[in-house]
């Protein structure tokens, strides 16, 4: 036990700060996903024929690629992006990409593509009527979205953009593979070092399945009151 | 776009193409299987399967693939004089049988919860229609619940499938060089970033067939 300590000797220390790297991670993946996701199911309802097609492209494709695929493309290919230009400036410097960029990066681009979808259920789902309000009352196109449109597709979202999340919080795993120090590498840290794999993997597990339920049950208050005008008081 | 690298690789790329076709088959197979007694345990009366199933379902989708399959592949490592004692350490010490394994142990958590929630998605008129024809519980659910909830269930499980195609790259973290891991290989000894570009293209390609016979098979289905 007191392997997972934060005595001497423990690694409490450093999986604390590899949880924290985790969950930096997510929330750095997070708003560029959500903002990217609703620009791309904007984008596949949109009346220009190209714009349509690219979108449903790139949904289908991120959904179809795996997550680590994604991971080392953006990771190897902003390196060799940034090797190239800082050869071409005469940049003498030895400076890469670091991984948490990248990883979250490459994570805040499936999460779009994925979120699209549920976006785009969202914004069906309002009802024609407002639409056509927002434009008798005048609101240009961005506002009427904005102050109209997306506070009520957001609650029709919400679940299924909390099913994302949590999704997305295990898929921080992967980034372990590009080293960046979240839970899973520390783990793997601690495990070389005291060869303790079942004990630890298992802990591992259970730090994760912590998160989740940590997200659930905050998603669920959200739920409750991103609906709570719905809500009949008896 | 330059194509040599793609075709000097061939013979490699598709080795991988081949374990993962092999990961993905192997672990829906064995995924089916467990997936029966997990449904009946979230379903039963009484209280300990239904426990040990849900237990079973939080811990497996609740925490990152990856890291149950380190759990499985490295830590059975540390119980292998009780594996020696049952005669199945040969088959632990193998990163293929590991990681079909810990696919189908977390796709079958998966699998069990959507069966469940289309189980649930049943009316109750269907089981008392069954009870006042006298099917017996057997019969009920082979010939009445079932038929239905496979139809309900389809189009998830088409989507767990393609979930595991993408879930298999994981196994190069345990030595075993699927697609990904025969193309991350390459990219290593040739730093050409286009190799992901055509991996990402050859995913699309089984993604979008998988899709494709999943559709069919949901019109075959849907075909009254």
């Amino acid at each position: 036990m007191e392997l997972l300590g934060f005595g001497a000797g423990g690694w409490g220390w450093s999986f604390l700060s590899g949880l924290l790297v985790t969950v930096e991670v997510a929330i750095l993946a997070l708003p560029f996903g959500l903002l990217f996701g609703l620009m791309i199911a904007l984008g596949r309802r949109s009346k220009s024929r190209l714009l349509r097609i690219a979108s449903v492209g790139y949904a289908n494709a991120f959904q179809a690629i795996p997550e680590l695929l994604t991971i080392f493309a953006i990771y190897h290919g902003c390196s060799q992006l940034i090797q190239f230009l800082m050869s071409e400036l005469d940049i003498q410097a030895s400076w890469s990409v670091p991984g948490v960029a990248a990883g979250s990066f490459a994570l805040g681009l499936v999460f779009a593509a994925y979120s699209s979808e549920i976006w785009l259920a969202a914004l069906a789902g309002i009802g024609r009527g407002q639409y056509e309000a927002a434009m008798s009352l005048g609101l240009p196109g961005i506002a009427s979205l904005r102050i109209v449109i997306l506070p009520q597709a957001f609650r029709l979202a919400l679940p299924g953009l909390g099913n994302l999340w949590i999704i997305l919080l295990k898929d921080t795993a992967l980034v372990s593979l590009i080293s960046v120090s979240e839970l899973m590498r520390e783990v793997n840290l601690a495990v070389a070092a005291t060869h303790r794999y079942f004990l630890l993997y298992l802990f591992a597990c259970l730090g994760y399945i912590v998160l989740t339920k940590i997200s659930e049950f905050v998603l669920e208050r959200l739920n409750l009151r991103a609906s709570r005008h719905l809500v009949r008081v008896a | 776009m330059d194509t040599s690298l793609v075709v000097e690789n061939a013979g490699r790329l598709y080795e991988g193409f081949k374990l993962t076709l092999a990961l993905v088959g192997s672990a829906a197979a064995c995924a089916a299987i467990i997936t029966v007694p997990l449904v009946l345990g979230l379903r039963s009366n009484s209280r300990i399967p239904r426990a040990f199933s849900r237990t079973y379902v939080t811990f497996f989708r609740g925490s990152p693939l990856l890291a149950q399959l380190f759990l499985l592949y490295y830590g059975s490592g540390q119980l292998r004089p009780l594996l020696e004692d049952l005669g199945v350490w040969w088959l632990f010490r193998d990163a293929f049988f590991c990681s079909v394994l810990a696919f189908a142990l977390n796709s079958a958590a998966y699998v069990a919860a959507l069966v469940n929630g289309a189980i649930d998605g049943l009316p109750e008129g269907q089981w008392e229609a069954a009870t006042a024809l006298g099917l017996g519980w057997v019969a009920t659910l082979r010939k009445v619940i079932m038929p239905q909830a496979i139809r309900l269930a389809l189009p998830g499980y088409g989507n767990e499938i393609i979930l595991l195609i993408k879930a298999s790259s994981i196994t190069m973290a345990v030595t075993l060089y699927e697609l990904l891991g025969v193309v991350k290989v390459i990219y290593s000894r040739t730093f050409d970033i286009t190799i992901y570009i055509w991996a990402a293209l050859i995913y699309i390609c089984i993604v979008s067939i998988v899709r494709l016979a999943f559709k069919l098979l949901e019109q075959s289905f849907f075909r009254w």
